[in-house]
């Protein structure tokens, strides 16, 4: 209740929808990804430290884990081929003897085809997802606003004191 | 325009990530027992306790005390018990997933130490029979001399069976043979033959001419016939080398099948069949779990591979390994000191390069036991290696101990039978070797100065007392086989003897007249065949030298020759051509 209370306060304040798109497509890669591993601290680091919308983050991570569980084979087979791949040997075996190599945890199948394909995703989803906030906040807005579980939300304790803090 | 980066947020990074190391560092004692107990567990298939685990930074160590592991065939006891472990591990390569310990200290190892209660058994060990289990039990009803001949593997029965199959392999031929050999009558034929040829006045030289090509052919048939009486002597001579040494086995087999069969006519042939093993075999077995504790450290490190490997195929992706370029083996103890607490002195031992991937670091592992200075032992020296490889293992080790003193061991405590050993000096060499999973090797157990009190309730039993308490040295030999985690020892002296001429000094009147039954049976399988095979032999002899007989007139047939009659025709012609010529 309250994540989605600062979700609307987000899409509905003047935040930049460049920072809400960066947190929906981090949050993507923190979801589709294993959460144990480098790439985790790197991502809660630019989250925390740019200027990044938290919320969107937050919801994005969730719901890509959601999504994750069934996708994890077809991501773990992925990563397993370009491990197995014999044209890519000596440049794995050079990452495998590495420290950096060894922190990224790249020969865990899962991992390394989870991190790719959120990598490859990920433009497409800040994009689409900055074309969407836009849309929402042009189109939508002011219509969404008028829904009774909105106004229900809006008139919460919770979106009020979010609404205090945030102002 | 706001800035693009937050301060704060960087302070909460910091802060989050420093919550995470304190929460790490605090718990690291815990978690490292916990992961420690787990894995030794799956391990071994029982209860691990570790007291507690200390860690240090600087260098970085931990410390594990007080480690117990049940013996998952008798949880009462640990199979394996340490006061502490202590390892300085190397922190960079533990990136790298290498797990390199600098100095390991293992102190206060004792094996088969009491726990304080049962320990918990996860996977029950496979079962094996006890070795002690009702040995010296009632006196079973007597076995009559036909159930011990018929249960008995005979040597008699043997010698018989291998000289039917010698009688069989050449009878027939040798018959075949034999009538195919030219008759009397033929050789005689021969002889008229010959002579009619050789001794005819020719005048004729076509009839001549004629004469000369039947001498030719009768040669042919005589030599047709030698040929026949050269081979059937040499079928004879062969069968005769191998029916020979058959004869001597059956002659000599029941007088052999008696020695070995009386002492179980005198006495119970389950108690006294391995003796050694039954009286000195727990004792002994002990003493050989120190000798070769080494492979018993190998075991774990080989079956882990396969579990570790089992373990990576779960859900949520798999670990690939690669060929790492860093030379160094995932785990590498470069150095480590074991004592093994044994009665009140402690036998320490030195190992270097403990690995189980010495094709990377390319040496084998080392581990010695050099002691001299004991109040139980004179010199104790124990030197070995192994290699682990992807193809298996390989290990050797040898060992000398000399002068151990023995006081107030338990042998035997049974019903029937109690035996103590009071008081003795033990000294044992033997090597033992390890290819694969199979181990193999001996050794030799020397008593000397013994002093066993041992006492019976039966008869049986008595003799098996007597004997143990008079006895003052023995020699045990020990042949090491199995595989490693289970070892399969086997011992022998000569106690068994000891034992089966002092039943049959004791013998009654009852077991003498078993013992006279006995030998006559023996003596009675053997007689038909050795007057039925002897015949045969007998046979075979007078027909190679009827054989030799005639193979000798056959020579003198084909002296005979053709050539003086021709030439002296044609001197004949000659002389009447030179008459007509010179008129």
């Amino acid at each position: 209740m309250g994540l989605l209370a600062k979700l609307f306060k987000a899409l509905n304040s003047d935040s930049s929808p460049w920072q809400l798109a960066l947190g929906f497509a981090l949050g993507m890669v923190m979801g589709l990804t294993p959460l144990l591993g480098l790439h985790s601290l790197l991502l809660l680091f630019i989250v925390l430290f740019f200027r990044v919308n938290v919320t969107g983050f937050l919801v994005s991570w969730a719901v890509f884990s959601l999504l994750s569980i069934p996708l994890s084979m077809m991501l773990s087979n992925l990563g397993e081929a370009l491990l197995l791949n014999e044209g890519l040997q000596s440049v794995w075996s050079v990452l495998y003897s590495s420290y950096i190599g060894q922190l990224s945890q790249f020969y865990h199948t899962l991992t390394l085809g989870s991190l790719l394909t959120s990598i490859v995703l990920f433009p497409f989803i800040l994009i689409a997802s900055k074309k969407l906030i836009e849309q929402y906040r042009q189109r939508f807005m002011q219509w969404v606003n008028q829904w009774r579980v909105v106004q229900f939300i809006k008139g919460s304790n919770f979106y009020q004191l979010y609404q205090a803090i945030g102002s | 325009m706001k800035s693009i980066i937050r301060l704060p947020g960087l302070i909460a990074f910091f802060v989050m990530l420093g919550l995470m190391a304190a929460t790490s560092i605090i718990f690291m004692d815990y978690w490292i027992k916990l992961v420690a107990e787990k894995s030794l567990a799956n391990t071994t298939g029982a209860e691990v306790n570790i007291a507690s685990v200390e860690h240090s930074f600087s260098p970085f160590g931990i410390t594990l005390n007080n480690i117990q592991l049940t013996d998952p065939k008798a949880p009462l006891t640990n199979q394996f018990e340490a006061e502490s472990v202590a390892a300085n591990i190397d922190l960079a390569p533990l990136l790298l997933r290498k797990l390199i310990i600098d100095d390991l200290t293992i102190s206060g190892v004792q094996l088969g130490s009491l726990r304080d209660s049962k320990g918990d058994v996860y996977r029950e060990p496979s079962e094996e029979l006890s070795q002690v289990a009702n040995i010296f039990a009632d006196a079973k009803e007597m076995l009559s001399v036909d159930d011990i001949l018929a249960k008995s593997p005979l040597k008699t029965t043997k010698a018989i069976e291998a000289t039917q199959a010698v009688y069989i392999k050449h009878s027939e031929t040798l018959q075949q043979q034999y009538a195919a050999l030219p008759a009397k009558d033929t050789l005689a034929d021969y002889q008229k033959r010959i002579k009619a040829l050789t001794e005819t006045d020719y005048k004729d030289p076509i009839k001549l001419a004629a004469a000369k090509k039947e001498f030719d052919k009768l040669q042919q048939e005589i030599l047709k016939d030698k040929k026949r009486l050269n081979d059937f002597k040499q079928s004879v001579g062969q069968a005769k080398n191998e029916l020979s040494p058959q004869l001597m086995a059956l002659k000599v087999a029941p007088g052999q099948d008696y020695e070995q069969l009386k002492s179980l006519v005198a006495g119970d042939a389950d108690a006294i069949k391995d003796v050694t093993t039954l009286v000195f075999g727990e004792q002994v077995g002990e003493w050989s779990q120190y000798a070769l504790a080494a492979f018993d450290i190998v075991g774990p490190m080989l079956k882990t591979q396969g579990q570790i490997e089992e373990q990576q195929l779960a859900y949520a992706g798999k670990w690939i390994s690669f060929d790492d370029t860093s030379a160094l083996p995932d785990l590498w103890i470069k150095k480590a000191q074991i004592s093994l607490q044994w009665q009140q002195e402690n036998i320490i031992s030195h190992w270097q390069d403990i690995t189980h991937q010495h094709d990377v670091l390319g040496r084998p592992t080392v581990f010695s036991v050099n002691s001299s200075k004991s109040s139980l032992w004179q010199s104790l020296i124990l030197n070995g290696d192994l290699w682990l490889s992807q193809s298996g293992a390989k290990a050797k080790q040898s060992w000398a101990l000399s002068g151990l003193k023995l006081s107030e061991l338990n042998l035997v405590s049974q019903e029937k039978l109690t035996s103590q050993l009071n008081s003795g000096l033990l000294s044992s060499t033997g090597k033992a070797s390890l290819n694969g999973e199979a181990v193999s090797g001996d050794g030799s157990i020397d008593l000397k100065r013994l002093i066993i009190k041992a006492t019976g309730t039966n008869k049986m039993t008595n003799i098996v007392a007597d004997t143990l308490n008079q006895l003052k040295s023995l020699t045990i030999n020990t042949d090491i086989g199995g595989t490693i985690g289970n070892l399969d020892l086997s011992f022998s002296s000569d106690l068994n003897k000891q034992i089966g001429s002092a039943l049959l000094s004791n013998v009654g009147a009852e077991q003498q007249t078993k013992l006279n039954e006995l030998k006559q049976k023996l003596n009675k399988k053997t007689e038909g065949m050795l007057g039925d095979n002897n015949h045969q032999l007998s046979q075979w002899l007078v027909w190679e030298k009827v054989a030799d007989g005639d193979l000798s007139s056959i020579n003198d047939l084909l002296e005979a020759k053709l050539n003086n009659v021709i030439d002296e025709t044609k001197d004949k012609l000659k002389k009447k051509l030179f008459d007509k010529f010179l008129g």
